[in-house]
């Protein structure tokens, strides 16, 4: 997965379907069907695959919620780009399941909305989107993670 | 390249202050099973490996780790914001104080300085794709450690999220591995 600060796309596919490896099992996958988890869930238990979570003793994960819009805006991005990544793992190691990668595109298109749209309504994330209405360098007023809370 | 974006993958708030508790997670920060030692490792390994699979995984979990780092180092932080000459004392970190003030340094939890001595690099994707997965397993175990040692909810949410992230991506390196295995008939 790679970031592209000047682009409008922040999650692209990793490398170019022709640079995917074919191998002699291509189209039959090894592997079972993953099932995932809602990306609110995935991102609770940090896990996006329901056959691979381990929980702890008997601790839950919190159901993470917020009152503030950019708060619960934040989550929904911290949701699907979790979920994206976590696709996108297991999509380094089989490139050909076309399930999986639809799955992908799909968290990775929202990922990249959310993001915009949190940059338009609250604050920029990237310095590209640094230019203010007053003409200032705004990525400067956005606060450092450690300091942000949500 | 890497850009960056200023936000968590996770939320972190931590609101109480707990200087004990920071001294114990610093070990996830500069300590033998840490974060860091992961990003390295990871970042590291992946010009050996054989194809375009093994390298686009080892750099996509390198680069997840250093938001870890970043998630420890925050959590560091927040534990020890505003504490006192006294409180560092108190907390286990006045010789942490003594030599770097109220700042975050890559240590373990008894003081002991970062060191790459313990990451593998040998050259042959088979021994390092091995080597990533006990290495997350041990980075497991750490977390549970400090989510038992740990009281405060606001810490304990962000460590089973990492413990769970160390569970993921040792499931990601045994996939890769036994692909691996399979097509090179090692």
């Amino acid at each position: 997965m790679y970031y592209y600060g000047n682009s409008p796309l922040f999650f692209v596919p990793s490398y170019p379907d022709e640079e995917i490896r074919h191998t002699k099992d291509e189209g039959k996958l090894d592997h079972k069907e993953k099932a995932l988890f809602p990306v609110d869930e995935a991102l609770e238990k940090g896990n996006a695959f329901r056959d691979e979570y381990k929980g702890y003793k008997n601790y839950v994960p919190v159901k993470l919620t917020a009152k503030k819009e950019q708060d619960i805006l934040m989550l929904n991005i911290q949701a699907f780009t979790s979920a994206a990544h976590d696709l996108e793992l297991y999509l380094d190691i089989y490139p050909g399941d076309k399930r999986l990668l639809d799955k992908f595109m799909e968290y990775a298109k929202k990922a990249n909305e959310l993001i915009e749209e949190y940059q338009q309504k609250f604050e920029t994330l990237t310095p590209s989107k640094a230019k203010d209405k007053n003409g200032t360098f705004s990525y400067v007023l956005t606060p450092s993670v450690w300091l942000k809370l949500n | 390249m890497y850009t960056y974006q200023k936000r968590m993958p996770y939320p972190i708030d931590i609101k109480k202050k707990d200087v004990r508790l920071a001294k114990y997670i610093l070990t996830q920060y500069g300590g033998p099973y840490g974060e860091l030692g992961a990003a390295l490792r990871y970042l590291n390994q992946r010009f050996t490996m054989p194809d375009e699979r093994g390298r686009t995984l080892l750099t996509s979990i390198g680069t997840e780790e250093y938001s870890h780092v970043e998630m420890i180092c925050t959590m560091l932080y927040q534990l020890t914001r505003g504490a006192t000459l006294r409180e560092f004392e108190e907390g286990g970190l006045g010789g942490h104080f003594a030599t770097h003030g109220a700042e975050i340094f890559m240590t373990d939890s008894n003081g002991q300085d970062f060191s790459v001595t313990g990451i593998g690099a040998t050259g042959d994707f088979i021994a390092d794709l091995s080597e990533d997965m006990a290495a997350e397993e041990k980075a497991r175990a750490t977390y549970e450690h400090l989510i038992d040692l740990s009281r405060d909810e606001d810490v304990i949410e962000p460590l089973l999220f990492l413990r769970q992230r160390e569970i993921v991506h040792y499931n990601r390196f045994k996939q890769m591995l036994e692909v691996y295995k399979k097509e090179f008939n090692r």
